[in-house]
């Protein structure tokens, strides 16, 4: 057993509750809300050879421990580019890489850090209503500037290879006539050039984790039903996600990358005797 | 009847007590760093050493580095298509390169390890350990094989790695050529001529491999010596020993006991048996075409599982063998597929009823004519209608032995060295030295085995007179295209055309996917990054090949 570096985090968690309107009678309306928010800094200071970048395992002094390292995407070579595409092995409507150190080739060393899988910040807000007898929370949370790499516009999985052969993605993919910088121009002879560039996604997101709403029959029913208390409650788990992610790349739930989340609804009864 | 009751309980009683009450479990969960260094654990290890090979021939990555992206083949439908376009994806991060890589470098270590501990090994008959250590040489020898002739200069190790290590640095090709050559030396000094151990290597093998290295080493600077050394081991196996050509060519890949025949040195070894047949010999998949969607057409295990990965460039499928006299075109290509689903189909613009056995596909050599193609009960691919879904399927892989054609893992050996292969090194050999008339020999009598059988005796021999060329045909344009007739699809190609220097040039005219991007640094694969990364001080200790 050896060790071999030595990383430094750094944080703040916040929270705060309030009461923002305080019932007047029993039955009377009452707000209150639960904030938190989480900010972390992780960085590596020394890794086994001391100060010096493992570049095989993806860990860089001053970096977090997941980073992402790869070729960053500009955009797409458009019609005109014809000549400066060539220069770097490459074509209009492939995707165009940065020349990082400007040397007029594309190589190993031109990667870059594109991100890493730890937010910059994460929380959550809960708010909380009551009115008579019914009762009713929303709770919010938040993540924001990680970055993943998405398995659904891996050319592995088949579902992002632009070749024709297999059921693709629905993406704005680069014609002649429709000149973007977000995909490459689909090519029946092979997978586009550096395909691995637009696999990763930025993973900030604002979800609506859960709605619940109650209501609570007054004692006097509840007795005649030989109960102490009685509830019928309805809430729903994950009912929206708001995400670049999904918004603008047909993605799934960036919470959890890989599969859709369930929408969950429960109704209940808690009865107790 | 109690007593019949009673003799039953009895019987049951015997029963019970013949078994043993304790269970003893002697549960290994890990195998220690010691066993490699017991006699037992040593031989063990030289298994272990052999079967890094089967990481690389018998799946697609031996096949797409050897295969795709040359004269001989292309890319099918669903090939990665990277190896024959020569684009930029083929590049330093490529996945099928680090793989090659890294496998290589673990048989390495493997073979480092038998040969560094073996002196320190007591209890192995001295001779058998010597047999032992040599194998692990010419493992060795052939894992470096591999590396130098695909990345060039590559870091070169002869000790067993302990514990992790951050350095690295490419050694001179010649240096990796000198230990290759050290091993083999070795391997056929000390290796039998025969094993009872059918798959080990023996000392013809290490002749044939060793022939081949020359061959290639002279090809970086037309080295006189290295072709006559080439030469002269390429006819030590061919003389000294009871292999000979089999009389049928189609007989040299029949399965079964076939594919341990009088023309097999050396093959990879793949079984039945599940337990130690690994990931299988897969070959069998990958140069298919789609018959199965055709109409009349269903897959089944005689025409095996179409992966459509590897389609013969026209030229191969269509130009390069003489289909008057030369039988090997016919025996290599199917070309014909009969009705394995009868019915009533919609074939060349009508309706036609296909019975059981009835022709389903031909794929002709030669162009025909709309009124012609129409004429059929069929449908017919000319080479203008052949696509990278439908083409004609190399053969000599096939497995219809597996249990179901859906089946991946084949138990087909992987031939790796066949006679056929050392009179073409002989032949380029002395062709190289300058001494056509002492190829000739050599590439007339694997020709005449070629013959296409004719209907009478007369017309055999006439078409055995008519394969046979002359000294002034020779060259080396001619013995790369015997190699494709005889080896066609046999992981030979990209090397032959590296060794020759004619890849380039060939990529150009026969590869159309290839053409346009293919150019001289590709010659070399690039470095794998991941190499470069792992390595203190990167790309300035660790140097990508040029162009990538």
């Amino acid at each position: 057993m050896q060790n071999v570096g030595s990383t430094e985090n750094k944080g703040i968690e916040f929270s705060l509750s309030t009461q923002n309107i305080l019932a007047k009678s029993k039955d009377g309306f009452s707000w209150s809300t639960d904030l938190n928010i989480s900010a972390t800094k992780e960085r590596i200071t020394e890794l086994s050879q001391g100060k010096i970048d493992n570049v095989a395992d993806l860990q860089f002094i001053g970096q977090p421990l997941t980073v992402y390292y790869e070729y960053k995407k500009l955009g797409i070579w458009q019609t005109g580019q014809e000549a400066e595409a060539a220069k770097y092995s490459s074509a209009v409507g492939q995707v165009r890489l940065q020349d990082t150190d400007g040397n007029g080739i594309i190589n190993a060393n031109d990667r870059v850090i594109l991100g890493t899988q730890l937010p910059d910040y994460t929380g959550g807000v809960t708010n909380r209503f009551t009115f008579k007898r019914f009762s009713f929370s929303a709770l919010v949370i938040f993540n924001q500037g990680n970055m993943f790499q998405s398995q659904l516009y891996t050319s592995g999985n088949n579902t992002m290879t632009l070749a024709g052969r297999y059921n693709n993605l629905n993406v704005n993919y680069w014609t002649p006539q429709n000149p973007t910088n977000d995909f490459p121009r689909p090519n029946y002879n092979g997978t586009p050039l550096f395909s691995n560039t637009f696999t990763y996604f930025d993973g900030s997101f604002v979800k609506i984790k859960n709605l619940s709403l109650g209501y609570d029959f007054s004692e006097v029913l509840a007795k005649k039903m030989a109960a102490k208390s009685f509830r019928v409650y309805a809430s729903v788990q994950d009912p929206f996600t708001f995400a670049p992610y999904v918004k603008d790349y047909n993605g799934t739930d960036p919470e959890i990358p890989g599969r859709p989340s369930l929408i969950t609804y429960t109704l209940g009864l808690n009865i107790s005797f | 009847m109690k007593k019949i009751y009673l003799s039953l309980l009895l019987l049951i009683g015997i029963a019970f007590s013949a078994c043993k009450k304790e269970l003893i479990e002697d549960a290994r969960s890990q195998v220690t760093d010691n066993y490699l260094s017991t006699p037992d654990g040593f031989q063990t290890g030289v298994n272990a050493a052999y079967s890094y090979m089967r990481e690389f021939y018998g799946l697609e990555i031996g096949s797409n580095l050897s295969v795709q992206g040359t004269d001989e083949y292309t890319a099918g439908s669903g090939a990665d298509r990277d190896f024959t376009t020569y684009t930029s994806n083929l590049g330093p991060t490529k996945g099928n390169l680090s793989t090659v890589w890294t496998n290589s470098y673990i048989g390495i270590n493997t073979c480092n390890a038998l040969i560094n501990r073996a002196p320190d090994i007591d209890g192995i008959d001295a001779t058998l350990k010597n047999t032992r250590v040599a194998e692990a040489r010419f493992l060795r020898s052939q894992y470096y094989f591999l590396l130098v002739q695909m990345f060039g200069a590559v870091h070169l190790t002869t000790t067993e790695t302990k514990g992790a290590v951050t350095t690295a640095a490419r050694a001179p090709v010649a240096d990796v050529y000198k230990l290759i050559i050290e091993d083999l030396d070795f391997a056929i000094a000390n290796l039998p001529v025969t094993s009872n151990n059918y798959g080990r290597v023996i000392k013809p093998a290490a002749e044939h491999a060793l022939a081949k290295v020359y061959l290639t080493r002279a090809g970086i600077a037309n080295d006189a010596a290295d072709y006559t050394k080439a030469a002269e081991l390429a006819k030590s196996v061919i003389n000294n020993y009871t292999y000979r050509l089999l009389d049928n060519f189609s007989d040299v890949f029949a399965q079964g006991t076939g594919e341990r025949n009088n023309e097999v040195i050396f093959s990879i070894q793949y079984s039945s048996n599940v337990l130690t047949n690994g990931m299988g010999n897969k070959t069998h998949l990958y140069f298919q075409s789609a018959y199965d969607v055709q109409p009349g057409m269903q897959r089944d295990l005689a025409n095996g599982r179409p992966f459509s990965r590897f389609r013969p460039t026209p030229y191969n499928a269509n130009l390069v063998y003489n289909n008057v006299a030369d039988g090997r075109s016919d025996k290599t290509f199917k070309r014909v597929y009969f009705c394995n689903r009868p019915g009533t189909y919609a074939i060349n613009g009508r309706q036609v009823t296909l019975k059981l056995g009835d022709t389903a596909i031909y794929m002709p050599p030669f162009e025909m004519t709309a009124a012609q193609i129409a004429a059929k009960n069929y449908s017919v691919f000319p080479p203008s209608r052949v696509s990278d879904t439908m083409y004609p399927a190399l053969t000599k892989f096939l497995d219809p032995t597996r249990r179901d054609s859906n089946d991946e893992p084949g138990y087909r050996d992987f031939i790796l060295f066949r006679l056929g292969e050392t009179y073409l090194i002989a032949a380029e050999a002395l062709l190289m030295s300058g001494k056509p008339a002492e190829a000739l020999p050599f590439i007339n009598t694997l020709r005449r085995r070629a013959a296409k059988t004719g209907a009478t005796a007369t017309e055999t021999a006439a078409n055995k007179t008519a394969m046979e060329v002359t000294a002034a045909q020779l060259n080396i344009d001619f013995i790369l295209d015997e190699r494709m007739r005889e080896l066609n699809g046999e992981h030979q190609r990209w090397y032959d055309l590296v060794r020759t220097k004619q890849l380039v040039n060939r990529v150009k005219l026969y590869n159309v996917l290839g053409a346009p991007n293919v150019k001289d640094f590709h010659m070399l694969r690039p470095i794998p990054q991941t190499q470069i990364d792992a390595t203190d001080g990167g790309n300035s200790s660790f140097p990508q090949n040029p162009g990538y």
